[in-house]
């Protein structure tokens, strides 16, 4: 409790913590110390506003969960100061493309150290958006609102981000059947 | 496109886990000196957030004061009223307190005053019926269309008697006199002196009119 106490709040003690890593991740993008510190300040706005659940403050998952929001942030702001999108090493949408059902997938240790090393091979912006659902739990809604983009680029992020896992599972030869 | 797959979607989740891992040991710090106006807009949005914080404890901390209230009230009252002995020493607490707070009425319309007595308190719609010398003692009476009640002044010499047989008693201290309230079936009286006269007022009317009635009599 930290009524008429000057004992600092969860939102502050993390800020002290995370500051100079924010910091970075957004510089990188955005080249600028600036616009690097309104990204810092934004990102904490974020976790106030949409009331997100920060458990334990040293954690991988807490430093990735601000890591990822200050970087899609950052993003966004250089795609409206450049007007064009940011390389994010796109992945080329091809339509009508369809797969195999995965049905027979196994699931093993195996299987699962692929599918890492296929996240990890993943563009930032789609990885993003899978970790958000699925580390994290939160819903396209959710996200749409914390990363200030369209719940159709959600949709489309999550989805091709699957089809390139599927993609690799496939390439493992992990998945049995032709693509379609 | 990709179809929904339970298996598939067990898998991506046990692999992000991991995932999280690995990218944690790839992000990196950078040690910088922030501006000041960055400071300043950490420092207000962190005080916003702890005044946010402070009212939800405030109203968090009020709710539980206002539940632990309202059990202790509950429970005294429950159990002040279970028990008779209490029951009556409450609620005769509660009318003395009461008492002491009556505010005196100079609406001459319900008022009164003869050679002996000023009744500064005369209920509405009682008019004086009756006012007559018996040795010392001056008896008045006033009545409405069904009620009545009487006052009786003699000096604080002469010799009062008052009927007690099969009734209530009950004595209440007050600031200068001690009154004594004698209640027999729908009849109530009460008996107290001033240091200058005795008085006895009784009458069938509500007990808490004839105490404001007594309280409100100032002698000449």
């Amino acid at each position: 409790m930290n009524f008429f106490k000057k004992e600092k709040t969860k939102i502050e003690v993390l800020y002290e913590k995370y500051k100079f890593l924010l910091f970075k991740i957004a510089k990188d993008i955005l080249k600028s110390p600036e616009l690097a510190e309104d990204i810092v300040h934004q990102t904490f706005v974020k976790v106030i506003e949409n009331k997100l659940v920060i458990e334990e403050i040293d954690s991988a998952k807490t430093r990735n969960l601000l890591a990822i929001i200050c970087r899609n942030l950052s993003i966004n702001v250089y795609n409206k100061m450049k007007q064009k999108e940011y390389i994010v090493d796109e992945i080329p949408q091809e339509e009508n493309k369809e797969f195999q059902s995965v049905e027979d997938i196994v699931i093993s240790n195996y299987n699962v150290e692929i599918i890492m090393n296929s996240i990890m091979e993943l563009p930032d912006i789609y990885r993003d958006v899978l970790l958000f659902e699925k580390v994290y739990g939160y819903t396209k809604n959710d996200i749409s609102h914390i990363f200030e983009i369209s719940i159709e680029t959600v949709n489309k992020r999550s989805q091709r981000a699957r089809e390139k896992l599927t993609e690799t599972l496939n390439e493992k030869g992990v998945i049995s059947g032709e693509r379609k | 496109m990709v179809k929904e797959n339970k298996r598939l979607e067990f898998l991506i989740e046990e692999a992000s886990l991991k995932a999280i891992d690995v990218l944690d040991s790839e992000l990196k710090e950078e040690k910088v000196d922030f501006s000041e106006i960055h400071k300043k807009k950490m420092n207000r949005l962190f005080a916003k957030q702890k005044n946010k914080e402070n009212i939800i404890c405030i109203s968090r901390i009020t709710k539980k004061i206002a539940i632990v209230l309202f059990l202790f009230i509950t429970i005294s009252f429950t159990l002040i009223f279970s028990v008779q002995a209490w029951r009556a020493k409450f609620l005769n607490y509660i009318m003395e307190k009461t008492d002491s707070y009556i505010e005196f009425d100079f609406d001459v319309k319900n008022s009164y005053s003869n050679d002996r007595v000023n009744l500064l308190y005369v209920p509405d719609n009682f008019e004086k019926s009756k006012e007559s010398m018996v040795g010392d003692v001056m008896i008045t009476k006033f009545n409405n269309e069904k009620d009545y009640f009487c006052i009786q002044v003699s000096s604080v010499e002469g010799k009062m008697q008052v009927d007690v047989e099969d009734s209530e008693i009950e004595e209440i201290i007050g600031e200068n006199s001690d009154i004594m309230i004698i209640k027999k079936a729908e009849k109530i009286s009460l008996v107290w002196q001033d240091g200058f006269y005795s008085y006895v007022l009784y009458g069938n009317i509500e007990k808490e009119e004839l105490l404001k009635i007594a309280y409100n009599v100032k002698n000449n």
